[in-house]
């Protein structure tokens, strides 16, 4: 019979695997790039990265803003005093105790600009930053009390020092002899801050630092970009203020998991690997994100300008080696061992909703079996029943015909006998008077009768 | 038995997988798909299988009028009718495979059912068309991306 032929553009590869051989030529790779983008374990990924690149773009700018601004401070601090050729290496340093302490470059620059206040050089300066990160790490004080102790100590007064429990001599403390002072903290606090890194607080610190600081690149070089262009800022940025409303709920999952994370820290190694490798899976998404977004820009920004453009392509660099990143730390998420724990609950409840598919449908089967025998009951006893009324049918229908042909019987013997009687009366009718044929009858009726009356035909002739 | 023969460009691991997901969003998310899949068919795959269906002789012209898109969650074309499209009164679908095939397939050499010889070797029209399936299935999944990001958004 011919059939109307319907042409897929695609069709799963396990169930139609057997009816291909005619259109099997075509994209053999293209599976690559849907599942690792839409599979639907991936769907709300995919969501939550396209909310999250407008959150990016959003916080990215504030942060390049608050940045700059913070920088700027600091840089203008270091030219007042003289020191206007270290503010580079300044920023190199600072950059490099964020990596790898964790701790963040708004917080370390006022820091170093206390410091740097009181002290007068950056490399004395730089001492002192490195020794309160040590105390504040060692003591549990904040790196803001520390550096103002600190910092009040060089300009005379130690009396704060006291106050940090670094169990400093009375007598060094009121020397006011700022090295014999520094050396004891070093001496009691010494590599406090890299230890305090390379916990597992630490190194989510890290992370989200690192984060950040994708952040902030990001809006920088947006904000570069848009540069030369900037009657359009504001239309970009009230854009993304109207975008802003989509941002919130991948905010606030992001936002949880970072101090889920901080919090979990202290409980168990098992659940700071798990959580460990979320913060990365986010910074992950945050890669994707960059990417989504840096392509959005570059839609709009095409039509700005070939600097506008560039700067556009570099945010997508940016995006790439974000992307990167976020790989590499995936696979050393994958090495701490957090994905067992996560698939095991997953199957757990997966397996047990598939039992209870497996019983209710064993029941529906148990149920449709005993519908089938009752069916099939019914139908028997509807069979016999018809033919039971069958039989009885037949049965009247034969009685019924037997009284019908007796009926006919009957009818027609007393139609031979009307004939016969008919036949009778035409043939007395036509036989003329013979008295001695008579005499005849009547002597052999009687005699048939056996009565007396038989006359001779003597009597009657002779 | 099936009223329709299928055929599928492409195979893609998970696409089930993709595709029984949309169920977890709203329905209209599910509609929004079809329309943007019948988009994609409409124009990309129907041109191309009525430009393919010209070359399949006497024939093509009728058969490429049968071409059109239908409304699935996968792009996806429909060739051929049941009517009477021929003087001799046959229809497309009737003549849909000899004029691909000819006495070749089904009806090779030694079959029990001969082509009729109006057909020959067949022109083999429908192999050859392929060039739509890399753009089709680039802008296919950027409709899935868009659909599931603004529903997921939404929901």
């Amino acid at each position: 019979m011919a059939k109307t032929l319907v042409v897929y553009l695609a069709a799963d590869l396990r169930k139609f695997n057997s009816g291909l051989s005619q259109g099997e030529r075509g994209l053999r790779g293209f599976s690559n790039s849907v599942n690792s983008i839409m599979g639907p374990a991936l769907i709300g990924a995919t969501a939550a990265a396209g909310a999250l690149a407008v959150k990016l773009g959003v916080d990215g700018v504030q942060a390049a803003v608050q940045d700059e601004k913070a920088a700027a401070s600091l840089a203008q601090t270091l030219t007042n005093l003289g020191l206007a050729h270290d503010v580079q290496p300044v920023e190199d340093y600072i950059s490099s105790l964020e990596r790898s302490l964790g701790i963040a470059d708004d917080e370390l620059r006022p820091a170093y600009d206390r410091l740097a206040r009181s002290i007068g050089n950056t490399q004395e300066a730089n001492r002192a930053m490195r020794l309160a990160l040590d105390v504040a790490a060692g003591s549990g004080k904040s790196l803001t009390a520390v550096v103002e102790a600190l910092g009040k100590g060089y300009d005379g007064n130690t009396a704060g020092l006291s106050r940090l429990g670094a169990g400093i001599d009375a007598v060094t403390l009121r020397s006011g002899d700022m090295a014999a002072i520094t050396q004891e903290l070093a001496d009691t606090f010494g590599g406090q801050a890299d230890i305090a890194a390379s916990t597992y607080e630490g190194q989510l610190n890290r992370l989200r630092i690192a984060f950040d600081n994708v952040t902030e690149a990001f809006g920088y070089g947006f904000l570069e970009g848009l540069g030369v262009a900037d009657q359009n800022t504001q239309a970009l940025v009230d854009s993304m203020g109207d975008l802003e409303a989509q941002a919130g709920t991948i905010g606030d999952a992001f936002g949880n998991a970072i101090p889920l994370a901080m919090t979990a820290a202290a409980t168990s190694i098992q659940a700071v690997q798990a959580l460990t490798a979320e913060v990365i899976w986010t910074w992950q998404k945050a890669g994707y994100a960059l990417q989504g977004f840096a392509i959005e820009s570059q839609d709009f920004l095409g039509a700005l300008g070939d600097e506008e453009a560039d700067a556009a392509r570099n945010a997508m660099d940016l995006a790439y080696a974000a992307d990167e990143a976020g790989y590499k730390a995936s696979i050393m998420a994958i090495h701490l061992g957090d994905a067992g724990a996560a698939a095991s609950t997953a199957s757990t409840g997966i397996g047990q909703a598939g039992d209870a598919a497996f019983h209710a449908g064993r029941d529906a089967d148990t149920a449709a079996g005993a519908y089938g025998d009752l069916a099939g009951a019914m139908t028997a006893a509807a069979d016999a029943s018809f033919n039971w009324r069958r039989e009885i049918s037949g049965t009247a229908d034969a009685y019924n015909m037997a009284i019908d042909l007796k009926y006919e019987a009957w009818v027609e013997r007393q139609r031979e006998k009307e004939q016969r009687r008919q036949e009778r009366e035409r043939e007395r009718r036509n036989t003329r008077y013979d008295p001695a044929r008579d005499f005849e009858r009547s002597n052999d009726r009687d005699a048939r009768a056996g009565t007396r009356g038989a006359r001779s035909r003597v009597t009657a002739g002779c | 038995m099936a009223s329709t023969a299928r055929m599928f460009d492409a195979r893609v691991e998970g696409l089930n997988r993709i595709l029984a997901a949309f169920r977890a969003l709203p329905k209209e998310a599910a509609a929004e798909l079809r329309t943007a899949s019948k988009d994609i068919a409409e124009r990309r795959m129907v041109p191309a299988w009525r430009d393919a269906a010209m070359q399949a002789g006497p024939w093509g012209e009728r058969i490429a009028g049968t071409v059109k898109a239908r409304s699935d969650r996968i792009p996806a074309v429909q060739i051929g009718g049941n009517r009477k499209a021929f003087s001799g009164g046959a229809s497309v679908n009737m003549v849909r495979y000899p004029s691909d095939k000819g006495d070749r397939g089904r009806a090779a050499k030694g079959a029990r059912n001969r082509m009729p010889t109006a057909f020959g070797h067949g022109t083999d029209w429908i192999g050859n068309v392929r060039d739509y399936k890399p753009a089709a299935m680039k802008e296919w999944a950027d409709a899935v991306d868009r659909i599931t990001t603004k529903w997921n958004a939404h929901g």
